[in-house]
């Protein structure tokens, strides 16, 4: 009994003790098995919005309009996409991010605007909820209502936007780019090859994207590089590109990439059209040939040579001092003799080499590389490029300094005609950076553009100048200023300046060389009302070279419900004209495009694209001249390594925020000079006096006078600064305090200003500690330098008799008023301080159809010009 | 004898008493030592589970980089809960943020760096947050 007893507990304990053991795993599997559930769950809903991620796309492209950025958004993604944020980026910097919450459902397409605190963004980005970025493109030039035939084929006029991106783009493509219609002469952005069927594309680069637009601006296709291009040429209907670790070629009408090869340290490449050959120089002396189809190697590093350039079926290649001729990749034939560089004439069966020799020589050689004759260069000069008229020839040479860039002018015997400069460094030092300028003949003229970067210190460039030059036997015929764009072929002659204007025309028939015209506006613009008063722009009809011929006048793409009167039809150059434009009550209030186009016996010559804007209620239009230098804008400039500038940043999520400072640089020694934080700002010549910049500046400088200066400087040319304001450090601005200084006189309207804000050391025994100083805006948290003309606005589109008042928004005090004379444009003077540099006003207009007219309140910044429809 | 015997019969009780006492006592630190050592697995297992969940709910993109020294990042949280980044390793140096970088959810901010080499593109940067997910990005403007 009493085993059977003990075994009786012993079950028990076992029992309980496997009865916790149980619980506790039981209890153990419960809680896991809830957590897995959840973990699933979790997962699931990630993988479902992976997928939703995955699935998201967007078209974006954006354009700027009135200091507003609209980005077209299309959504043909299966899912609905929210819009969170349109980022904008300035230099590859973030400037501002809005938050956009816009949801665009699946098919359709959204307008975002953001404003705009600087120019036009060097990137558009936008960010999704679902954390997807895309990029925007720039809207390609989008058709204007206005057609004309092409050599018959119909064309489509494009507007103007982002011309300096397709020119850049399309610099280093070997074919030609113009379309001429009766009436316009269109510059378009085209590579057509293959009579006479017109193909080609209008490209605009977006970094490592290339946007591919037909004739009408539709977009075609995207090509997506490896990596940014390095050099780009088009030619035999395709684009070949180096990077800088690859070089390949893709079609850009589908936008495929063909090929791509690494290849790194690209200098230079050039495609032989007509035999399909691409020519790739790269490490400063390789060469290296494919297929332009295949990307087959043809012929593989040949070493030591250090300049290549193609021209229809031929390639002219410098190799250790020897001149090669190649077609097809294979060598043709070859002559030694110290060679610099060359160029093939194949249509002239012309070789023209340069021998860096002192004094240099040009050799022309046929195309059996016989020598023809030898002409002596002045000393010093490096022939960069040459091209080849008729009746003279031309080269462009820089000097051994690197500051000056020439051209010289020969006649077909090889007599120095004419050498002058082309350009030098604006700033007055060496340049440090690359510059481009490229040389193209045909019949009897030579047309020549050239622009050009400088370096500074830490790296900073710029396109230091740029202009364009036709040569006709053997002189100036005319210059553009701030040419971007020259093409001379195909029996015509185009310019892109940088307002985007065209110039001329056919080579090839007579008139049009005889006498070059242009029409200059007073504005590009007008801004008229429905059912209100006429309006007139005055423009001025000139002759760039050659002798005036009478010339006919009209106005070309009229819609209905639209009218413009000339008050004359005709007339010898140069003379003014008056466009009087009139819209009727029925005219639907939106942007009109019309021209006014010059002919001589049937050819036009010149035109004037004018944009009218049609409004259905009085409405006043405020275009401002002030003028905002930035901080993302600024370079170093410095007369010593020991003075720079930095930013202090301010911590704000929205956009990216700092004060300049400007200080000595550590650890070099201090020697007497100036230096600091560099900007460029362009003054509209409509900007009235007097100019005005203001800033706040502070420091904590506590040693002697005498020793270091704070100096906002203008840059006057030739090398010569002047200092608009300076201030001695050891001043009392421990904190912030205002400065306005007058700057009338001093920069100049409708040209790029230099201004510097600089720490100069007056005193060789200068201290270092607390050399520096800040500044900043005085209306935010940020550095603005203000450029403005300082308690003044000016009012055009008025009737005469009209006055205008400038009040406050908040007291309704007046602020100052004026009646509009005859020619419908006044000055209205503030009070002292009212637009310094703005203030929130509203302005009436006495009388508007009898009675008076009030805008609402809006903020006027000193210089502002309101434009009134009536 | 009498005595002897009651003797032995006590010390049978006692013996078993104390086997009983014995086994009882082993037995249960075995099985609360199991029960223990099986709750701590469990704690883990689902601690795991759980910071693979926050982790699933965290999504960071880098939407832009501004290039050079003193680069600024800019990164917008995508997903559904607050991300706390707590170190970031640029170029194989790695950058501890105190405090660290708060994103509330659906928000973009910047994060400026100062690390001792410039951030080039291409750079590789990895993004670390207190949850532990760890996000690689490449560094473009």
């Amino acid at each position: 009994m009493r085993p059977a007893r003990r075994a009786g507990v012993s079950s028990v304990v076992g029992g309980l003790i496997l009865t916790l053991v149980f619980i506790s795993m039981m209890s153990a599997l419960l809680t896991i098995e809830r957590e897995h559930r959840e973990y699933v769950a979790s997962l699931r809903q990630f993988q479902q919005e992976e997928l939703l991620k995955s699935r998201e796309d967007l078209r974006l492209a954006y354009r700027v309009s009135d200091g507003t950025l609209m980005v077209e958004a299309e959504n043909p993604s299966p899912v609905a996409v929210e819009v969170s944020y349109v980022v904008l980026s300035y230099e590859g910097r973030v400037a501002s991010a809005f938050n956009a919450s816009c949801v665009i459902p699946p098919g359709l397409s959204s307008t975002l605007s953001v404003p705009i605190p600087q120019g036009r963004p060097s990137s558009v980005k936008v960010v999704t909820r679902r954390g997807n970025v895309f990029e925007a493109a720039e809207e390609a030039p989008r058709p204007s209502s206005a057609r004309s035939s092409l050599d018959g084929v119909e064309a489509v006029w494009p507007e103007y936007s982002g011309v300096q991106e397709c020119a850049a783009a399309l610099l280093a493509a070997d074919e030609l780019f113009i379309a001429s219609a009766p009436g316009h002469l269109v510059p378009v952005y085209w590579s057509y090859y293959g009579e006479p069927r017109l193909a080609g594309w209008q490209l605009t680069t977006a970094g490592a994207r290339i946007n591919v637009y037909d004739w009408g601006g539709r977009h075609l296709a995207r090509v997506e590089l490896p990596e940014e291009p390095t050099f780009m040429a088009l030619g035999a209907g395709c684009l070949a590109f180096a990077t800088s670790r690859y070089v390949g070629v893709a079609n850009p009408s589908t936008g495929n990439l063909l090929w791509a090869k690494p290849l790194g340290s690209v200098n230079y490449l050039d495609i032989e059209g007509n035999t399909e050959t691409l020519y790739v120089l790269s490490g400063g002396q390789y060469l290296h040939a494919f297929n332009l189809r295949t990307g087959a190697p043809l012929l593989i590093d040949v070493g030591g040579c250090s300049f290549v350039r193609s021209s229809g079926p031929l390639t002219v290649v410098v190799r250790s001092g020897s001149l090669l001729l190649y077609s097809r990749a294979v060598e043709l034939n070859r002559t030694g003799g110290g060679y610099y560089s060359a160029w093939a004439f194949p249509e002239r069966g012309l070789i023209v080499a340069s021998v860096a020799s002192s004094p240099p020589i040009l050799r022309f050689f046929d195309l059996s590389l016989s020598l023809l004759k030898e002409v002596r260069l002045p000393t010093g000069f490096y022939v960069e490029d040459l091209a080849v008229a008729n009746s003279f020839w031309a080269a462009v040479a820089e000097d051994d300094a690197r500051k000056t860039l020439w051209l010289t002018t020969f006649g077909a015997d090889g007599r120095v005609i004419e050498v002058q400069t082309l350009a030098s460094s604006p700033l007055g030092i060496a340049r440090h950076g690359s510059s481009q300028r490229m040389l193209r003949g045909e019949g009897d003229l030579i047309a020549l553009e050239c622009y050009s970067w400088a370096n500074y210190w830490k790296g900073a460039s710029w396109t230091a100048y740029s202009g364009g030059w036709v040569l006709k036997d053997g002189g100036l015929a005319f210059k553009v200023p701030g040419c971007f764009m020259a093409r001379l072929s195909r029996g015509r002659l185009a310019f892109i300046d940088q307002r985007a204007q065209l110039s001329l025309t056919r080579i090839a028939e007579a008139p049009l060389l005889d006498c070059c015209l242009e029409l200059l506006p007073r504005a590009n613009e007008v801004y008229v009302r429905a059912g209100g008063p006429p309006k007139a722009v005055e423009a001025e009809a000139v002759v760039r070279y050659g002798p005036p011929t009478n010339v006919n006048l009209r106005v070309m793409s009229l819609p209905e419900g639209l009218s413009a009167s000339l008050d004359k039809s005709s007339g010898v150059p140069p003379f003014r004209l008056t466009v009087t434009i009139e819209a009727s009550h029925e005219l639907p209030p939106r942007e009109y495009r019309i021209a006014i186009v010059a002919e001589a016996d049937g050819v036009a010559l010149a035109s004037l694209p004018l944009t009218v804007k049609v409004y259905d209620r009085p409405t006043l239009i405020v275009k401002s001249t002030c003028r905002i230098v930035g901080h993302a804008s600024l370079q170093t400039y410095a007369t010593s390594p020991c003075f720079t500038y930095s930013l202090h940043p301010i911590f704000d999520p929205w956009r990216a925020r700092a004060f300049v400072n400007v200080s000595y640089r550590h650890p070099h020694p201090v020697s007497l000079g100036w230096g600091g934080a560099l900007g460029e700002v362009t003054i509209p010549l409509e900007a009235p006096g007097p100019l005005y910049a203001c800033f706040l500046h502070r420091d904590l400088y506590g040693g002697p006078s005498g020793k270091w200066e704070k100096r906002l400087l203008i840059y006057e040319g030739g090398g010569t600064w002047r200092a608009a304001w300076s201030t001695d450090l050891a001043d009392d601005a421990q904190s912030w305090r205002a400065e306005r200084v007058s700057l009338e006189g001093l920069l100049k309207r409708g040209a790029v200003n230099y201004v510097a804000l600089a720490i100069a050391a007056v005193s060789g025994d200068a201290q270092v500690d607390g050399a520096w100083w800040e500044a900043r805006s005085p209306m935010e948290d940020d550095f603005q330098l203000y450029i403005y003309s300082r308690d003044v606005v000016v009012a055009e589109g008025l009737a005469e008799g009209q006055v205008v008042q400038v009040h406050r928004a908040d007291d309704g005090s007046l602020v100052g008023q004026a009646a509009a004379g005859p020619e419908g444009r006044v000055v209205i003077r503030c009070g002292d301080g009212q637009l310094d540099p703005c203030g929130r006003c509203f302005v009436t207009v006495t009388p508007v159809d009898g009675a008076p007219w009030q805008s609402a309140p809006l903020t006027l910044y000193g210089g502002d010009v309101l434009i009134f429809t009536g | 004898m009498r005595l002897c015997s009651r003797r032995r019969g006590v010390s049978e009780v006692v013996g078993a008493l104390m086997l009983t006492f014995v086994t009882l006592a082993f037995m249960s630190i075995i099985a609360l030592n199991f029960t223990a050592s099986s709750r701590e697995l469990t704690a883990g297992y689902v601690d795991a589970m759980r910071r693979d969940r926050g982790s699933l709910a965290e999504s960071l993109t880098l939407v832009s980089v501004d290039l050079g020294d003193g680069a600024t990042l800019w990164l917008y949280n995508a997903g559904r809960q607050r991300v706390e980044v707590v170190e970031v390793d640029v170029n194989g140096e790695r950058l501890q943020l105190l405090p660290p970088l708060v994103l509330e959810p659906g928000r973009l901010s910047p994060l400026r760096l100062n690390a001792s080499s410039p951030i080039l593109q291409g750079s590789t940067l990895l993004i670390r947050t207190s949850m532990g997910s760890v996000f690689r990005f490449e560094a473009s403007p």
